[in-house]
């Protein structure tokens, strides 16, 4: 099972970039020049050009939408808005040029169109550069090529339904759509006319912040009929990319439009796409939604329970998260994701704090441009050295004294001994002396401390306060207490490792911040004389792991912990031979403490840090969190809800959506039917698989206008949970004005059943494939609806998201 | 070790011996005793409730059964730690009483999926070919090679449907469970035509019947009786018919077992006496 999954990962096909392929490139950037400029380029009428304008103003005056997810991350001046692969758009295979051909034959274009496809409509970057489309479909007078090719070669009809369905002032997003946009695709099917095969189009994303901007416009004439699929995959390794698609669809009376749409996207390409459609009196429309859905292990967040590895947090744990205001809350995790391992990058700051992450997470960062500086989130692939990014400065201080556990304090030794009940700042102080200059024996506990040591009388002080010890001996720089109980409780606390293994046990991270203090001042007083002519302590150790996690509470005590160095010397033991190599580490402490919650910090470097497993968390409201101390964001999001508006009368509505929500997922769907015309009908359907802590939620909106009578809707979702941690939520939204309406909602929720899978078992179906088997039966009616292709690629999808579901 | 046994080195033998098990914490089984030899039909019969059919799902291995003593031998090999999959790959098929619908999944792509969970994929018309010719044999509807699995299907096509799946599955041990329940006469005999091909072929059949019909086409090597739990009667053929004219009464009485129902599951769950 682990040797399929991960075969299955490295073949994660669209994973790949073929370097940047273009002839133009816009200046990255939004400006009205930019727009003219592509208005220009394009050739455009002068009414498009007004068009584009208008729209940029309403980009510029709309507020950005505050429902559903956080888009902070954006950037709308670091993407280029406009690049043209290749001068010419080619028609035949030959034309096409040879990188760009490669990246089709991966994609398995060419094979797309030996398949009979009716019309195969390639988006590479912003243009369309390959198109062909059968010539009985031609006959017809059925219309299908780019968007650009449609403005100009058919302007009466493309003026005559653009920005209907969607006018550039609908949303922020449909804006800067209308601004920019490019390439996409344009059908017409004239009256009475039915395309038997789906028309298909593949979009890509593939330079690096590049948008893509596709505009899509369907009209059906009357009682003509379409199917169109729009296929989606991004590099798995993009940067931040923004997909911001317009789709309006306008079908006519009697008209039947479906659409279809697949998305494979990376979890780091932001896709807000606006998606109408009209129906016209007894047309249909069915929208058919398929929705497939970072840090290093060990990285430490920060939560409101102490510090723990990504690795260890679950949904449902309270992080540490930024407000605007800069301030510190404690948000919920919603969700959790692991990632296969994926190639990874070491970020170090000034200040030496370090993070490995993937090149699309998002950090919040300070870019100095001129002299004006930009607080922006930006991936670590954008962030040159340099930059500054956020680290967390002093933190709440939600710590509480530890209760030590009895089984520690229980003297069993005739010597005079007792113990704390709980952790204090004196006995922080004198762990972290321990920590710092201590060795344990079954016996005794030896401090290395020599007498005429300033700390000297502070240790002692301590033994009789804490520990009522108040005899101890001296062999040199060695103070010994002879105490086995003493012994004992340090071990029953967790500090039992020898110099080597020594950590801090999980209970440290969790105290309050003066305990925390106290102990690193502990080690400092055992371990980091102020060195001459050096303002920063420090405190060494062997163990590289020992002094991470010192740094991370010093961190966590909103001090302001440096650098860790290593050094070597050989030594040669005096009677042996043998000569060895020792190593040290040190953990410098920086003099100037941070005072703010916040502080940015230069980046001093960005190096490979190979392949890793990853996880990201996905944080409520705020959706950023605190690792190693610095300030990260969420991974990204997607909203994509398509409506449809039924206009006539005896109009027909129909959206379908499927959602996979895999181990940590949390998949978003969603639907909206608005009847405005009297007897429209209308149905929502939602499919959604959950597996392990993978939830799935489903917002259906349906409204019904007070002159719209005779109107009947079924709403009906159906969950497929594969265990019983999974969760699926239905949110159905109902607004209806008028009267005699007939609305069914229904709402199933299985699970994959014992029964079912016993039933495969006995035909030798082993439970994983039957798993798979199962879930596949559960969208079949949507894979049903797909060209072979594509129930292909679903297929593979469900297997990736199946994986590791069993055994 | 997917290649299968040679017969000559390890005999098709199924051999049950002091079986108990329990179903969430109520003991079902307390001491089955059964050896089914390589080709020979035998019948399982007794009063509802008696644990014909947990005794099925235990030889399959089904998970909520579960075996707190005895054992089950197959070619002289333990079954019990098997999954019901791997039971399955050596060679034994359980028709259940109540076979569950799985929506979504058609019978094509069902069957292709047991083939090659049996290591026995075949080439895509070869077995066409196959599933087709068996439905024209149950005289079934080609409708159904692409209707999801037992999907709203009448009770007696979901038995028929089980009868295809023997058929194509070609298992060396078939349990039936009820498979005779609830189809008219035509297809009973049908059923029967079917067992009696594939005895010829050497496979042991477990038939779990409540009815005498069945037996009228096929006729069983040995009869087995349950109650309560256990095996309470074992003989010939004739069996059969004792059952059809006098109902199990004297048997359960020779047996030391009340004939009331309600007293009949006290004893079964192991009660102190009524
Ligand atoms: N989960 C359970 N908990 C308690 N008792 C159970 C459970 N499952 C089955 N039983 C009991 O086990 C006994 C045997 O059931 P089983 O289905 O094996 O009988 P059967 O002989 O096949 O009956 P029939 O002829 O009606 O099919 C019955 O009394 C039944 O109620
Ligand atoms: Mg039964």
């Amino acid at each position: 099972m682990a040797v399929a999954a991960k075969d299955l990962t490295k073949d994660y096909k669209y994973g790949f970039n073929d370097g940047d392929v273009f002839v133009f490139r816009a200046k990255k950037g939004l400006s009205p020049e930019v727009v003219a400029d592509i208005s220009r380029r394009k050739s455009e009428p002068p009414w498009m050009l007004a068009f584009r304008l208008k729209a940029l103003e309403h980009f510029y005056r709309r507020p950005m939408p505050s429902w559903g997810a956080d888009l902070t991350g954006m950037d709308f001046d670091d993407i280029y808005y406009y690049v043209r692969p290749a001068e010419e758009q080619g028609r035949t295979w030959d034309e096409v040029p040879a990188a760009i051909k490669q990246t089709f034959d991966r994609l398995g274009i060419p094979e797309a169109e030996r398949k009979f496809l009716a019309g195969v409509s390639a988006q590479y970057e912003s243009e369309v550069v390959y198109h062909s489309i059968r010539a009985d479909l031609e006959k017809l007078g059925v219309l299908f090529s780019d968007c650009d090719t449609g403005l100009r070669e058919h302007p009466e009809i493309f003026r005559r339904y653009f920005g209907t369905v969607i006018p550039a002032n609908d949303n922020k997003f449909a804006a800067l759509n209308s601004a920019v946009w490019s390439g996409g695709s344009f059908v017409y099917v004239p009256k009475g006319v039915r395309v038997d095969i789906p028309l298909q189009a593949y979009f890509r994303i593939n330079s690096e912040s590049m948008g893509q901007f596709e505009r899509t416009l369907i009209i059906a004439e009357e009682g003509s009929y379409v199917h169109y699929i729009e296929g989606c995959t991004a590099p798995t390794y993009s940067r931040d990319s923004l997909h911001s698609a317009v789709v309006e669809i306008i079908a006519q009376p009697g008209a039947h439009v479906r659409y279809t749409t697949i998305q494979n996207w990376s979890n780091n390409v932001y896709n807000l796409v606006t998606k109408r459609a009209i129906a016209r009196e007894r047309a249909v429309v069915e929208w058919i939604d398929g929705n497939l859905g970072c840090l290093a292990t060990g990285t430490r967040v920060f939560t409101d329970q102490g510090v723990k590895p990504i690795e260890d947090v679950r949904p449902g744990d309270a992080v540490l998260s930024l407000t605007p205001e800069f301030t510190w809350t404690a948000q919920p995790v919603i969700a959790t994701k692991r990632n296969e391992p994926r190639p990874t990058y070491r970020m170090t700051t000034v200040d030496h704090r370090e993070v490995v992450a993937t090149d699309n997470h998002p950090f919040l960062t300070l870019r100095k441009t001129g002299r004006v500086r930009h607080l922006q989130w930006l991936p670590l692939g954008a962030i040159r050295v340099g930059d500054e990014v956020a680290l967390s400065g002093v933190l709440p201080d939600d710590g509480r004294p530890w209760e030590l556990p009895a089984a520690a304090r229980v003297p069993r030794s005739r010597n005079p001994f007792r113990a704390p009940a709980v952790t204090s700042d004196e006995l922080m102080w004198f762990l972290g002396f321990y920590v710092g200059d201590g060795l344990r024996e079954a016996s005794r506990v030896i401090l290395c401390v020599p007498e005429a040591d300033p700390a000297e009388a502070r240790v002692r002080a301590s033994l009789a306060s804490l520990f009522g010890i108040e005899r101890t001996t001296r062999h040199g720089v060695q103070l010994r207490v002879n105490s086995a109980p003493l012994s004992r409780f340090i071990e029953a606390i967790g500090f039992s490792g020898g110099a080597r293994g020594k950590r801090l046990p999980e209970w440290v991270y969790a105290l309050p911040a003066r305990q925390l203090r106290a102990f690193v001042e502990g080690y400092v007083a055992a371990d980091g004389p102020v060195r001459a002519n050096h303002e920063n302590v420090s405190v060494s150790s062997v163990s590289r792991a020992l002094l991470e996690d010192v740094k991370t509470i010093a961190i966590k005590a909103g001090m302001n912990p440096l650098k860790i160095s290593k050094w070597s010397r050989r030594e040669r033991k005096p009677l042996g031979v043998e000569e060895k190599l020792y190593q040290h580490h040190s953990l410098h402490l920086g003099e100037q403490e941070p005072h703010t919650p916040v502080y940015f910090s230069e980046v001093l470097g960005i190096a490979e840090a190979g392949d890793q497993t990853t996880y990201d968390l996905e944080v409520a409201t705020t959706a950023n969190f605190v690792a190693n101390g610095i300030v990260v964001h969420n991974s990204k999001v997607t909203m994509k809800y398509p409506s449809i508006y039924l206009m006539g009368e005896g109009a027909h509505g129909e959206i379908l959506s499927v959602a996979f929500a895999g181990e940590g997922q949390h998949q978003d769907a969603g639907g909206k039917c608005i009847h405005v015309a009297p007897n429209t009908t209308s149905t929502i359907v939602s499919k959604s698989v959950s597996k392990g802590t993978g939830r799935t939620s489903y917002r259906g909106h349906l409204k019904v206008h007070p002159k719209a009578h005779g109107v009947r809707s079924t709403v009906r979702c159906d969950a497929l949970l594969l265990d019983e941690q999974a969760r699926s939520d239905t949110y159905p939204y109902m607004d209806v004005e008028a009267d005699d309406v007939q609305i069914g909602h229904e709402a199933t929720v299985s699970k994959v059943g014992d029964e079912q899978i016993f039933y495969c078992q006995t035909r030798g179906i082993a439970e994983a494939e039957a798993t798979a088997m199962i879930v596949n039966g559960f969208i079949e009616p949507f894979v049903k609806e797909l060209p072979m292709e594509y129930a292909v690629e679903l297929n593979r999808l469900i297997a990736l998201q199946m994986e590791g579901s069993v055994g | 070790m997917s290649t299968p046994p040679t017969p000559a080195a390890a005999p098709d033998r199924l051999e049950i011996a002091g079986l108990k098990v329990e179903v969430e914490g109520k003991q079902i089984l307390c001491g089955i005793d059964l050896a089914l030899p390589p080709g020979e039909v035998h019948a399982l019969m007794g009063p509802n409730g008696s644990g014909k059919s947990t005794l099925a799902n235990t030889i399959m291995g089904h998970p909520k059964y579960q075996v707190t003593g005895g054992s089950i031998d197959w070619r002289g090999e333990s079954l019990l730690g098997l999954t019901p999959d791997q039971r399955a790959r050596q060679g034994i098929f359980l028709s259940l009483q109540y076979p569950t619908a799985i929506p979504g999944v058609s019978l094509v792509n069902f069957l292709r999926a047991a083939l090659r969970g049996l290591g026995r994929e075949m080439p895509a018309r070869e077995f066409l070919g196959t599933v087709k010719q068996e439905l024209r044999t149950l005289k079934m509807d080609q409708a159904f090679l692409s209707r999801y699995i037992n999907d709203n299907f009448s009770g007696g096509e979901k038995k028929r449907m089980e009868i295809l799946q023997l058929a194509v599955l070609q298992p060396k041990l078939a349990i039936l469970d009820e498979t005779d329940s609830g189809l008219d006469v035509d297809a009973l005999r049908t059923v029967a035509e079917g067992v009696n091909r594939v005895r010829s072929e050497d496979m042991g059949v477990l038939i779990i019947t409540h009815y005498q019909r069945i037996l009228d086409y096929v006729t069983p090597d040995r009869v087995h009786v349950m109650a309560a739990g256990r095996v309470i009667e074992s003989g010939g053929a004739e069996l059969v018919a004792r059952i059809e004219r006098e109902g199990y009464d004297s048997m359960l009485r020779a047996a030391g077992l009340e004939t009331e129902p309600a007293e009949e599951e006290a004893v079964a769950a192991g009660a102190p006496g009524a």
